[in-house]
């Protein structure tokens, strides 16, 4: 699950897979903007068949809160 | 914080004040970038204007604005609405702008989108929340996807986007969707009289 997650924010961000880790965020990732970020909950549920609720969508702050979200959906 | 209406994780959202009209507020509905998708915002604003509409927001039910405060730093950065609320049929508009460009990044005005939404459903007991944009706005059309507004409608070639007309998108959200998606009990449906 964890390459999956990678290699979708990878594809949003505009990023080399082998950029991307757990902690990378907005903070970390310069083309991370708020319509990066949205777009990459829309194709994270496309991609992996997942419905994020409200609260799940504004606690995603980095790669590792998408990964956790998505496996807790799982 | 001062006097929270509600509250987030990262930003929590109040009456505007009068600090907030003759702070930054009337500067980001001068800015051409931040006022690209608002429709009665092509002329520059100041100081008095953004006074006047706050003394407005003040008076009346029919439209309940909001301004966006980062809680880490008690920072003014944006404002949010519910508009043309209507009491008997309980639907209500929505709208947000996030007019800090250092809060455009990450999650803020999801999270500030979200807590609207909980307001207009569960506080003022609204049943629609509609919203329309322009079809070349794409940060709209992602944030209305990611809370799952569906289109309904639109209205072709209304509106005036740099250099071409676009269509106006319509979108509206339940709250029975709404509910369902956060895990809340959807109340029970009136019966037909």
């Amino acid at each position: 699950m964890r390459k999956k997650v990678f290699e979708i924010v990878a594809r949003i961000m505009g990023v080399p897979v082998e950029a991307i880790s757990l902690e990378s965020s907005p903070e970390t990732l310069e083309n991370w903007d708020s319509l990066r970020h949205m777009k990459l909950i829309l194709a994270i549920e496309e991609s992996l068949d997942v419905q994020f609720n409200d609260q799940d969508i504004v606690s995603i702050k980095n790669v590792g809160d998408v990964l956790n979200r998505v496996e807790a959906h799982k | 914080m001062y006097n929270p209406y509600t509250i987030g994780s990262h930003v929590y959202l109040r009456h505007p004040t009068l600090a907030d009209a003759e702070g930054a507020w009337h500067e980001w509905l001068s800015d051409e970038e931040t006022t690209r998708w608002l429709g009665l915002r092509h002329w520059p604003n100041c100081v008095e204007r953004q006074r006047e509409f706050y003394e407005s927001c003040r008076r009346g039910e029919d439209r309940l604005v909001l301004s966006i405060v980062d809680i880490a730093t008690d920072k003014h950065i944006g404002v949010c609405n519910l508009s043309s609320i209507n009491w008997v049929h309980r639907y209500c508009d929505i709208a947000i702008i996030v007019g800090d460009v250092e809060y455009r990044k990450g999650s803020y005005v999801l999270e500030a989108f979200s807590l609207l939404l909980k307001i207009a459903f569960l506080r003022l007991n609204m049943r629609i929340v509609k919203s329309s944009f322009a079809s070349s706005n794409d940060a709209s059309q992602a944030i209305h996807d990611v809370f799952r507004f569906k289109e309904v409608g639109r209205l072709p070639g209304l509106l005036w986007d740099r250099g071409r007309y676009v269509d106006n998108v319509i979108a509206m959200l339940e709250r029975g969707d709404w509910m369902k998606r956060n895990g809340l009990a959807v109340e029970a449906k009136m019966p037909d009289s």
